[in-house]
């Protein structure tokens, strides 16, 4: 049987149909974002099939060594979630995150760790203001099953103006966080693996992600654990989630 | 000579560089790949053609999603042998798909050792 060196040989000599079946796929989603720009059929079909050829891209791009497309391939998908309105979309926004993925299958190169970083941070995230252009005050990572609530805070953060970033396994989280590196980190106390304090200690135990705001979603009083950091903020469920919500991200636009 | 039978598999994706992929996964385990299709509607047709021991079911795909190519299969076969490929920002699909009887998943964006190791195991528990 193959070892694992000749994996990463036969997978190496595999990567260059997946860039052209990637290029291909890339084609399909211009002439949806044709579609869109031009009003061509319903907004909500050219979105799904975006959203469906993308997927597809995001899947093949980390085992074939070039995981800044399954990052960016998530930054759209997020983006569209993120989006009140996913019929209404901003089609230069989209057009941004495929020019990021079409370069990077152009240059059949993974980008450099800077360049990584440089460009999921340029991204747009899913806020209009009123003249249509998006801003971008800080970037949140959000570690929240998919659910509702998920869905109403990333809506309520891109309205903000925040880009948001959703992952809901932590080690996936880390490794966007490594590249991210963001602003601020919400994290639900509830998940799969691990407990939200559980992952912020992962989290802060990272040199370069010690410094970044924390807080835990939790429908308990959390601050209570002798395990939680005491710089860790607590988003409670309920009455007060609006407010506690606001101030935990004003405090890290503050700084 | 080797004389041990190897279970044979088909894989159901829409990607043909993650079907190749697959493939290459697939044959190291010790499996005989004997078929593919790049959507559930040619799946279905194709698990009734060739009646594999084991599919390799992607979850998003065009005309005939994961799902109900998985439940198709199961009404067809309800022994069949099917095991989901997923990205992992799609927990939630996946754990509907484990109820609705598949037999396992694995995650398709890690590394090609990574998805080798875990699909060994996979593959282990449904053969042992």
């Amino acid at each position: 049987m193959p070892d694992d060196a000749d994996f990463e040989m036969m997978m190496q000599a595999l990567a260059g149909d997946f860039l052209d079946e990637c290029a291909d796929k890339l084609m399909q989603v211009e002439e949806n974002l044709d579609n869109l720009r031009n009003e061509a059929g319903r907004p909500g079909d050219s979105i799904l099939r975006i959203k469906r050829d993308v997927h597809s891209i995001k899947g093949g791009g980390t085992p074939y060594g070039f995981p800044t497309i399954s990052k960016l391939c998530h930054g759209l998908e997020d983006y569209i979630e993120t989006t009140s309105d996913p019929n209404n979309v901003d089609v230069t926004d989209l057009q941004i995150f495929i020019d990021g993925i079409s370069s990077i299958i152009h240059e059949r190169k993974e980008p450099s760790e800077d360049e990584q970083e440089m460009l999921l941070k340029s991204l747009p995230s899913g806020r209009k203001q009123s003249g249509g252009t998006s801003i971008a005050k800080a970037v949140g990572l959000l570690i929240i099953p998919k659910n509702l609530q998920r869905k109403v805070i990333s809506q309520e953060l891109a309205q903000l103006g925040f880009k948001v970033t959703l992952e809901s396994e932590p080690v996936a989280a880390i490794d966007t966080a490594l590249v991210l590196k963001p602003d601020f980190v919400i994290v639900s106390m509830i998940n799969e693996r691990l407990t939200g304090i559980e992952i912020v200690n992962m989290f802060m135990a990272a040199k370069v992600l010690s410094s970044k705001f924390y807080a835990i979603l939790s429908a308990d009083d959390v601050k209570q654990s002798p395990e939680l950091p005491n710089n860790v903020s607590l988003i409670k469920k309920g009455r007060d989630f609006s407010r506690d919500l606001l101030t935990f991200v004003h405090q890290t636009c503050e700084t | 000579m080797n004389t041990e039978i190897k279970p044979t598999a088909i894989i159901i994706d829409d990607m043909e560089s993650m079907r190749k992929m697959a493939k290459v996964m697939l044959g190291a385990v010790g499996c005989e790949i004997i078929g593919e299709a790049e959507n559930g509607q040619i799946g279905v047709k194709l698990y009734q053609e060739k009646k594999p021991d084991l599919v390799l079911l992607d979850i998003e795909m065009p005309v005939k999603d994961g799902i109900s190519t998985l439940k198709s299969l199961l009404i067809k076969d309800p022994a069949a042998n099917v095991v989901m490929m997923t990205t992992v920002s799609n927990m939630a699909v996946v754990e509907s798909c484990i109820y609705a009887g598949a037999k396992d998943y694995i995650h398709k964006d890690k590394d090609p050792a990574t998805i080798k190791a875990r699909l060994e195991e996979v593959v282990g528990d449904i053969f042992k």
